[in-house]
């Protein structure tokens, strides 16, 4: 039983992290990437976008 | 050797450096920051499953859906990444300790209870981020040797030149392994945030279905603005923190 405690503490400590806002910005940014496939809008620099924005949001509501 | 077959040498052993570079840079930041233990295990079972997914499928290697492999990789480096990035930035501005007592304690007493039960400690993140690069970058490493390989009617030379890719990588990997030991642990940290990060956000968006505007180079470009981004937001939190202290 502690085990599997432990290994879903892994999990989430893995997947979802201090902040979820990050997993859930970049879960939500790879989807809009995959909508935009075939629309012929350049989309390659959504992701790297929400991913940065949301690193210095995160950080700057730590750092308050 | 004619001009076709140098040719497609040329081009196998260019394509499969770059791959192979990618999942070395995984390896060791998986080793230099979670022990090595992990990064071997990590890197010895994706190259077993790598070799039973290329013995069972052969030439149909190319069926797999790579998209969604990148896309599943690709994301949680990404996330994996930005988490490293924020504690590191938090911990270079002074916003969080660079030594967190209560993770060295649990590390240490879990070090000790390893100890006592003779058994070898296995980190899961190290495991993780060395199979995943290795496996991603191992069936990239396949496709190309069947892709060019097949077109070219000589599957063996582009397997030699593949070879011979990952062996001159892997060499100048364990030349660098031990310089990069001696760099702190906060921004070793930070460097292997930037890496995973960049290289999480170039699958993660090619697996969706973005075409990057230099292909492959635009890893380079990902790593300098996530390196200019991550030091532009240490200097931005160290000037608040000591605003906050006068």
């Amino acid at each position: 039983m502690k085990r599997a405690i432990a290994f879903l503490d892994f999990l989430r400590d893995f997947f979802i992290g201090d902040d979820p806002a990050i997993a859930l910005t970049v879960g939500g940014a790879i989807g809009v990437t995959a909508a935009l496939r075939g629309s012929g809008v350049a989309d390659w620099w959504l992701l790297p976008l929400c991913a940065l924005l949301i690193l210095g949001v995160s950080v700057l509501r730590a750092g308050r | 050797m004619n001009s076709r077959e140098v040719l497609l040498a040329l081009a196998v052993f260019l394509a499969c450096a770059v791959e192979s570079v990618e999942a070395v840079t995984l390896v060791l930041a998986a080793g230099l920051t979670r022990g090595w233990r992990s990064a071997w295990a990590g890197t010895a079972a994706a190259l077993v499953v790598l070799a039973a997914l290329v013995a069972a499928l052969g030439p149909a290697l190319t069926s797999l859906p790579i998209g969604v492999l990148r896309i599943a990789v690709g994301g949680l480096l990404l996330v994996f990444g930005l988490q490293w990035l924020r504690k590191g930035i938090l911990r270079a501005s002074g916003f969080k300790a660079l030594h967190d007592e209560d993770a060295i304690f649990a590390e240490h007493a879990a070090d000790l209870e390893g100890e006592r039960r003779g058994a070898a400690r296995i980190d899961p993140a190290g495991f993780l981020v060395s199979f995943k690069g290795v496996l991603l970058e191992g069936l990239e490493v396949a496709f190309i040797v069947v892709t060019f390989g097949g077109n070219q009617h000589d599957v063996g030379l582009a397997a030699i030149a593949a070879g011979a890719a990952a062996v001159v990588v892997v060499a100048a990997g364990f030349a660098v392994r031990a310089p990069l030991s001696r760099v702190p642990e906060n921004t070793l940290k930070l460097a292997v945030g930037v890496m995973l990060s960049s290289f999480g956000m170039f699958w993660a968006a090619e697996g969706a279905g973005a075409r990057w505007p230099a292909g492959d180079g635009a890893i380079l470009a990902l790593i300098a603005v996530t390196l200019l981004s991550t030091s532009a937001l240490i200097a931005l939190l160290r000037r608040r923190r000591l605003a906050i202290a006068t």
